[in-house]
């Protein structure tokens, strides 16, 4: 019987794949069952990295679906000092899937917090999205009002969405002790709110955590919409701080691990999810995609991304580009290691030579 | 001649100048309590004059507002306030036919189209705002459900792009030498949703437009301070309870009809009366409260010797009230500082005994007594003269404190400075706090008294029976990096006229030669240096 990896796909096997072909043009991912077409209605939310593919999404014309736009009349300049289209609707980052299944819970009139709202040197400011608009609210009463028509916004955008990216960012977030509630920032870390370890707790979220909270959401939105899909990728930017007594690097690691693992388990167990390979684009390129301080993902990453994201889930799939000779000869010259990983792989390739 | 005629006086002029809502003053007359004067409104109807049009950027100032100001006979060919010249020839006409020899009085009634076309129609169906606290006490509706809240504070960006012509212009007109400017609050709202809809051809409700009104009002409020513009705001005098227009308020569903324009002429009096002195270096202020606002945020405080403490004289006790500073012997027995012109001689000769008298007292309160050095060890920084309002006060006449009694800043020192009294008697002041019926004690004060106080804190008005000559004084904040700007106030022409004249623009920063070189003016046109900012034509001296 003839070993099941000389039938692989070129995409499954490294050197093909990925030694191959020039790091701009490496696409993890298959193609998917999931068409976008100009009429599908996506959303998206997460980390600072949903808001790039945010602007992707708009800037190729897609149906970018924003149910809270903002006042016609804003300059360009103060949609975006006011958060309005940096994501579908202004809940500002979500971080984590904690975050995410919070929110549809408040936007379904399902769970209330007792969480004071937070005071910083601009102003008031809604914990739940603190740096929403630039200073603060005037009053509370401008607040609560705001708030209650960004909770409608969410409900109306989750109705109405077909497709939702969702970036995984981080797992470690900062809870309310008694309830839970959780807050996309640490109180007192610059906008606003007061650290007191009395009341709000350090939570590092485990594969089990994320991959629970996840699905109660993906239920959610099925039972509210049930045409609605949520590509679910992984944020490739690193910690900015870890809050565990370790090297930020570890923690950056760990988070990826859990999210990615996760974001494995969910689409495994649920029809309403696929995976997005962007943690692996990016990274898939050592640091040619990161800028000076190794987190802010380059411009050209983000396009990158989205030329696999197209690919992926539209028609319009860019060819392979191989890698220029000489590149792939000094690639070569450095894939001396052995491992039983590399055997493995050689294994595969001296394989596919022969046939 | 069948008919006895008899004059009842000369009105007062007040020009009125905007949209349509100026059209039902049309040829109103109103007569002060106590025969104290007539005042007529004149307007000018500019239809669809909008905020923007009153100026555009490149400093063009609308050929309407122009056109009325020089039907006013207000301006000159060149655009130069006709009352600022000392040409013979145009001082007797003004004199002649009743124009304006001091600042006039000029209303500008501009914004309501872009309020409603504008600011309302862009919160259309989907948008609402909140109003901040503290900016009406009516309570009007909360956003209704579905509708997208506009943050307030972008919204007052919209605003104050929209109002950036209206501004500018009225700047222009105050560098033209109109420097009495007034702007009236929007009018309230109050038609029907469904007369409204009909009449602009969109829907907006009447809680929205409200606040709509409101918000642009109270933005109004703040940009008329910061410019020096008087702002007449009739809101709180009209509307019921509710925050609801009093229907004998209302005209045809749209304009407030005669009885809102005696209430705009009440606030317009109000407004004169209490001008405040300080709105001329209204940003010096500003930067020295800033400073000695500092501490208190954890920063640096002011300079000793350049900035300006926080003065509380009454609280502190720094100046215990009955405490005298002897300024010396000298007295001022022979000015005669407010000079009434006599015949038909005019030009700079009316003027000069006031800038005389001005010399004079500087060189007597600064030079022979170190006045400057006696306040500076008390405020702990070395303030700037900054304005005189000599005055005869006799039994039953004005106060200290019947203008500009409000809104005293941090910062500013008052003295009075007692130079005689009449047939050797002491001038009596008496010492209370900002409730008028709280009296502490009373001052005798014989000539050559200084008495230093803080306005913010204590009140002083003159007793029944005190004659002599006093000097009424400022000291304001030394800001060295800000021009000064004085202002004499000297003898008033009218009731809360307290700006008989002014110098146009002064040195801010004293010298060791000159420690009141504020006083030392700085001709506003350098080709008229004798011109002044205003006259003291035709007044009636104290």
């Amino acid at each position: 019987m003839q070993s099941p990896y000389l039938s692989l796909e070129p995409n499954q096997r490294w050197r093909d794949a990925v030694e191959a072909v020039q790091c701009d043009a490496i696409n993890p991912n298959q193609p998917s069952s999931l068409r976008i077409t100009p009429d599908t209605k996506i959303a998206t939310a997460g980390s600072c990295f949903a808001q790039r593919i945010s602007e992707a999404l708009a800037s190729h014309g897609f149906n970018y679906l924003v149910t809270e736009a903002g006042p016609p009349w804003l300059s360009a300049q103060q949609k975006v000092a006011y958060n309005y289209g940096t994501f579908s609707a202004r809940y500002g980052n979500i971080y984590t899937s904690a975050q995410l299944l919070q929110l549809m819970e408040r936007a379904m009139h399902q769970r209330d917090s007792d969480e004071p709202l937070w005071h910083s040197k601009l102003g008031l400011c809604d914990p739940f999205r603190p740096r929403i608009q630039p200073e603060g609210f005037d009053s509370e009463e401008e607040l609560l009002a705001d708030r209650k028509m960004h909770l409608a916004a969410v409900r109306k955008l989750f109705e109405e969405l077909d497709v939702l990216v969702f970036t995984l960012g981080l797992t470690e977030s900062w809870r309310i002790r008694h309830d839970g509630t959780v807050l996309p920032m640490c109180p007192g870390s610059g906008a606003g709110g007061e650290y007191d370890p009395s009341r709000y707790v350090f939570h590092n979220s485990t594969v089990a955590d994320v991959v629970s909270e996840m699905t109660r959401f993906l239920d959610y939105l099925g039972d509210l919409n049930p045409r609605a899909t949520v590509i679910l990728t992984v944020s490739p930017v690193p910690l900015v701080a870890t809050m565990e007594e370790r090297h930020v690097l570890q923690s950056t690691i760990y988070s990826k691990s859990v999210l990615r693992v996760a974001a494995e388990e969910i689409v495994r167990q649920k029809n309403n999810a696929v995976y997005f390979a962007s943690y692996e684009t990016i990274t898939a390129s050592g640091n040619l995609y990161f800028e000076q301080d190794g987190r802010s993902v380059k411009q050209e990453g983000v396009a990158h991304v989205m030329r696999n994201f197209f690919a992926t889930f539209t028609e319009q799939m860019p060819a392979l580009k191989p890698r220029e000779p000489r590149e792939s000869a000094a690639i070569d010259q450095l894939s001396t290691s052995k491992c039983d990983e590399e055997a493995l792989a050689a294994a595969i390739a001296l394989a596919h030579l022969n046939k | 001649m069948s008919e006895e005629l008899s004059e009842i006086g000369r009105a007062k002029p007040v020009f009125l100048i905007g949209d349509s809502h100026t059209q039902i003053f049309d040829g109103r007359i109103y007569q002060l309590a106590d025969q104290a004067g007539i005042i007529a409104v004149s307007r000018d109807y500019i239809p669809g004059i909008t905020a923007q049009s009153v100026s555009t950027p490149d400093g063009s100032v609308s050929s309407e507002i122009v056109r009325a100001l020089k039907r006013f006979d207000l301006i000159t060919e060149s655009g130069v306030a006709k009352y600022t010249l000392l040409d013979k020839e145009e001082v007797l006409k003004a004199m002649a036919h009743g124009g304006a020899q001091t600042p006039p009085f000029c209303i500008f009634h501009i914004g309501e189209i872009n309020v409603r076309q504008q600011l309302a129609r862009s919160l259309g169906a989907d948008f609402d705002i909140v109003l901040p606290p503290g900016l009406t006490p009516y309570k009007y509706p909360a956003a209704a459900e579905g509708r997208q809240i506009s943050p307030f504070r972008v919204f007052s960006q919209i605003i104050e792009t929209i109002f950036e012509g209206l501004f500018r212009g009225l700047a222009q007109f105050k560098r033209a030498g109109l420097t009495r400017l007034f702007l009236h609050s929007m009018p309230v709202p109050y038609s029907g949703d469904e007369v409204f809809e009909k009449q602009n051809g969109f829907a907006l409700d009447i809680a929205r437009r409200i606040k709509v009104s409101l918000a642009v009002n109270a933005f109004l409020a703040r940009k008329c301070k910061e410019h020096g513009i008087g702002f007449i705001d009739i809101w709180g005098d009209i509307v019921d309870e509710t925050g609801k227009l009093q229907p004998k308020f209302e005209l045809d569903g749209f304009h407030l009809g005669a009885d809102a324009c005696l209430v705009t002429v009440k606030r317009f009096l109000d407004c004169v009366r209490n001008s405040q002195i300080h709105v001329t270096n209204g940003p010096r202020y500003g930067a020295a409260r800033d400073r000695a606002e500092a501490p208190a945020r954890g920063e640096a405080g002011p300079i000793p010797g350049e900035g300006y403490a926080v003065l509380n004289f009454a609280g502190l006790q720094a100046l215990p009230i009955g405490d005298l500073i002897p300024i010396g012997e000298k007295r001022f027995t022979d000015i005669d500082w407010a000079y009434r012109p006599d015949g038909a001689e005019t030009g700079a000769e009316w003027f000069a005994p006031s800038l005389t008298f001005v010399e004079r007292l500087a060189a007597l309160l600064f030079e022979e007594n170190a006045l400057l050095d006696s306040l500076a060890a008390m405020a702990g920084g070395r303030p700037v003269f900054y304005s005189a309002r000599p005055f005869r006060p006799r039994a039953g006449e004005m106060a200290l404190d019947d203008w500009a009694r409000d809104a005293w800043p941090i910062g500013l020192m008052r003295a009075i400075a007692v130079i005689d009294a009449a047939d050797g008697e002491e001038f009596r002041l008496s010492v209370g706090g900002w409730n008028a019926a709280e009296k502490k004690t009373t001052l005798s004060c014989p000539p050559g008294s200084l008495i230093v106080y803080d306005p913010r804190q204590v009140r002083l008005t003159i007793e029944d029976g005190s004659r002599g000559l006093a000097i009424d004084m400022h000291f304001g904040p030394a800001v060295p990096e800000m021009s000064l700007q004085v202002v004499w106030n000297g003898a008033n022409c009218w009731p809360g006229d307290p700006f008989i004249f002014s110098l146009r623009e002064a040195v801010a920063a004293p010298t060791p030669e000159r420690p009141y070189l504020a006083l030392l003016a700085v001709p506003y046109w350098e080709d008229q240096p004798a011109a002044l900012w205003h006259q003291t034509v035709g007044t009636d001296a104290v």
